[in-house]
């Protein structure tokens, strides 16, 4: 009888345990005293980006979602799933990008109100989108071309605005047809890119394949603004992740066999460096916050541990988006910080920099001069 | 006469000389359809041992389409000596350099392969790299450029088609076709010098003419003498010794050695003071291009054909989709330094001296004038601009002009660092 009995209820005893597991999700740890905000759900490995301000969140669940954590209304931006989602610095606008077929991308720009104002096709495959803190729109992607002889390989950088497009061209190579036929595939993953806080900078791979040498990869530096590139060094074709670590002049590449490669941006930068850090690492602007691995840690201190795959965003006032799952999160209580806003003297020094007008040591010079 | 014309043939026919029957097939229609060349070919040296076929080939289909022109090799196939001659000077470099492709250098440019291939086409379009050629009309391109530069491939352009009399090639008038008008008036110059003046009065045993002094005794080369390249850049040091030396050799069949060399060091000399003239009006225009002043700028006017959206002065210059000041200097190097240099060369001294160098200076004046009027204008431009932006554009110009003039050695690098210092310096204040 005490057989049937334990027979009959375990499972019901199983059942109300694992529902009760279900229907009350812990809340992940906060990093204060007020607990994190459940804001929505996307779709399972979907993307989210939220504004700076924090007041609008883009994510991917039967297309692309916008939600206005102000007025909690939310809007239907696209069937489509994005590939890419960018705000501008002052949140005010949020750029999408989404494949549409074999080298071409749809490109909107919405606003906070969900109304387009820019929508067009680049005939590229999308890589990456970013806002500078001026306000230019800049896409990147690539085009294969196949001809009897090989293929030609080009990679774009389009500055957007409502009233042009203008295209600039990172590179423009012949690879081989054997070549292409392997790499092709992978091409995204050969060819990442890292764009500068102030948007006005990209370290980026460009792919060579001369006939009878070996493939590399070329990590090229350059402001799009003048037509001068630095050529920082070589590595072997792989799949391999990009880091601009600006407070160090320094590119750090990290391959799948986790070799990790540095390139210091300037001859003469080398004897300015402050130190090095983890390329995985994900800082906050003013580098107070770094993030690894589920673990938030405030200089060198550990104050929140969330799964490993959990992703962390930053925003202005010591607030942040986590995304746990498929679960978007809205925290506080992290110190504020100076998040980086444009600077012409800044700007302008950079770009004379890399058009050789003025030495590295000139800009270090008229750098302290500017903080003084 | 006209029985010494039809006896020569038929002799030929009675002996059953197979060349002429090959002929025969031709002529039964060209007597009536080229009479004239016919008789030409009759009367010439080739008749009894070049055929009509050896030169034009038997494709009739193509013959007519104007694909089978007869091209110098053919005739290098006899006149072994000679095409050899020919295709080693300066006649043999014309216009048909070609271009190797690039598209697999690491570090190519891209842009080039436009000029060769159309899009996704392996095929060369053409293999000229002469950017003036490149901008003409086929039709332009044929009979403005061609009917000259098509003497490194074709021994008609100056022996003509089917006569073999050498009278016509040792006739000055035979260089005139090409080496006359502004660009290079030798024919002109020559003609009005005294070495002109006694081959009027004398004729070629008395005065030199062109083939006498650049194709001594016949020879093809008639680059014999010359110091220096076709854009009067010198040769190197070696080269140059070793051509004056043929060229005194030549003058002093009439002229004394002394006499010979001190009037080749004077034109020497006037080459030099001219070239150091358009050196400072490059500067000038270099100056303008770097503050941006061009109109058209660059970037507003069509890609040049060889090298893109980038100042092209000198050697492979247009004469179109340009600015007033670039003009000014086509005309100043292509026009003036010719005939200033080459006069002096030639002997003759309005050449040298009110068409050319006088004209050289004065342009000189018109480019600075032009380029005043240019600065002027920025000067106006960036008063009006009082916003801070105007600060960093006025001296970005100036760091890009200084940076460039360095780059063209015309400051040292202590001058470059101290005026870049100094545009600096004037930023924070």
């Amino acid at each position: 009888m005490k057989h049937m009995v334990n027979s009959i209820f375990r499972p019901f005893v199983v059942l109300i345990l694992f529902m009760s597991g279900c229907s009350a999700p812990q809340i992940p740890q906060s990093v204060s005293e007020t607990p994190l905000v459940k804001i929505v759900t996307m779709q399972k490995n979907g993307s989210f980006s939220g504004n700076l301000q924090g007041s609008h969140v883009a994510y991917t669940r039967d297309g692309l979602q916008l939600f206005d954590l102000i007025n909690r209304s939310a809007y239907d931006l696209s069937e489509d799933t994005p590939q890419v989602l960018a705000w501008n610095t002052s949140g005010t606008f949020l750029a999408a990008g989404f494949s549409s077929g074999s080298d071409s991308c749809r490109l909107i720009v919405v606003n906070q109100n969900g109304e387009t104002v820019i929508e067009n096709i680049f005939p590229i495959n999308l890589l990456d989108i970013q806002w500078s803190t001026r306000g230019d729109l800049l896409i990147l992607g690539y085009a294969i071309k196949d001809f009897s002889f090989g293929s030609n390989l080009s990679q774009t950088l389009y500055v957007v605005s409502d009233k042009e497009h203008v295209p600039i061209i990172l590179s423009d190579n012949t690879i081989k047809p054997r070549t292409a036929q392997i790499l092709k595939p992978i091409l995204p993953a050969l060819m990442p890119s890292a764009f500068s806080a102030q948007g006005d900078e990209l370290v980026y791979l460009r792919l060579h394949d001369p006939p009878e040498f070996p493939s590399f990869l070329q990590v090229v530096f350059r402001n799009w603004q003048v037509p001068v590139e630095q050529l920082l060094g070589r590595l072997e074709v792989s799949q391999t992740k990009l880091f601009l670590q600006e407070d160090i002049e320094q590119v750090a590449t990290l391959d799948v066999d986790g070799t990790l490669t540095t390139f210091p941006l300037w001859e003469d930068a080398s004897v300015n460096r402050l130190g090095s850090s983890g390329p995985l690492e994900q800082f906050s602007p003013s580098r107070q916050y770094r993030y690894i691995g589920g673990n938030l840690y405030h200089n060198d201190r550990l104050i929140a541990s969330w799964p490993a795959g959990a992703r962390l965003q930053f925003l202005r006032n010591g607030r942040f988006l986590l995304a746990v799952d498929s679960d978007i999160y809205l925290g506080e209580g992290l110190n504020s910080e100076f998040w980086p806003e444009y600077n012409q003297q800044e700007w302008v020094l950079r770009r004379w920099l890399h058009h050789g007008l003025i030495t590295y040591e000139d800009y270090v010079q008229e750098k302290s001069r500017l903080l003084q | 006469m006209k029985a010494e014309r039809l006896l020569l043939p038929s002799i030929l026919l009675v002996m059953g000389f197979p060349l002429l029957a090959l002929a025969d097939e031709c002529l039964e229609c060209h007597r009536n359809e080229t009479p004239a060349a016919v008789r030409q070919w009759t009367n010439s040296a080739h008749f009894d041992k070049v055929g009509c076929d050896d030169c034009h080939g038997n494709d009739h289909d193509q013959i007519l389409s104007g694909e089978s022109s007869v091209v110098a090799k053919n005739c290098g196939k006899c006149h072994e000596n000679a095409f050899h001659q020919h295709i080693n000077s300066r006649h043999g470099v014309s216009l048909h350099t070609g271009w190797g492709c690039s598209r697999n250098l690491p570090d190519r440019d891209p842009r080039e392969c436009r000029f060769c291939h159309e899009e996704g086409s392996t095929k060369p379009r053409n293999s000229v790299q002469c950017a003036r050629f490149l901008k003409q009309t086929s039709a332009m391109a044929s009979i403005g450029c061609n009917r000259c530069h098509q003497v490194e491939n074709s021994c008609a352009a100056c022996h003509t088609n089917h006569l073999t009399n050498l009278d016509i090639v040792r006739h000055p008038g035979v260089c005139a076709t090409c080496h006359m008008g502004p660009d290079h008036p030798q024919w002109e110059m020559w003609q009005t010098s005294r070495h002109g003046l006694l081959f009027e009065s004398y004729g070629d045993e008395t005065g030199p003419t062109c083939q006498r002094c650049h194709m001594p005794e016949g020879t093809h080369d008639v680059s014999i003498g010359i110091t220096m390249s076709p854009g009067m850049q010198l040769f190197d040091k070696e080269t140059q010794v070793e051509q004056r030396a043929l060229m005194l050799g030549i003058c002093q069949e009439c002229h004394a050695a002394g006499f010979s060399q001190r009037e080749l060091d004077k034109a020497d000399a006037v080459h030099g003071q001219s070239m150091q003239l358009i050196a400072e009006a490059k500067e000038v225009i270099q100056d303008i291009a770097d503050l941006n002043l061009l109109v058209p700028s660059l970037k507003e006017r069509p890609a040049h054909p060889l090298h893109g959206q980038q100042l092209v002065l000198d050697g492979q210059m247009l004469y179109e989709d340009f600015s007033h000041i670039e003009r000014l200097f086509f005309k100043m190097k292509k026009f003036d330094l010719s005939k200033t240099v080459k006069g002096a060369y030639h002997q003759n001294p309005a050449y040298t001296h009110w068409y050319g160098n006088a004209e050289l200076k004065m342009t000189l004046v018109d480019i600075k004038a032009e380029a005043d009027r240019l600065k002027r204008l920025l000067a106006i431009k960036s008063f009006s601009e009082t916003d801070s932006g105007s600060q960093f554009g006025i001296a970005e110009r100036r760091l890009l002009m200084l940076k460039r003039r360095f780059e063209r050695g015309v400051i040292s690098e202590q001058d470059y660092n101290h005026q870049r210092s100094e545009i600096l310096e004037n930023l924070n204040k």
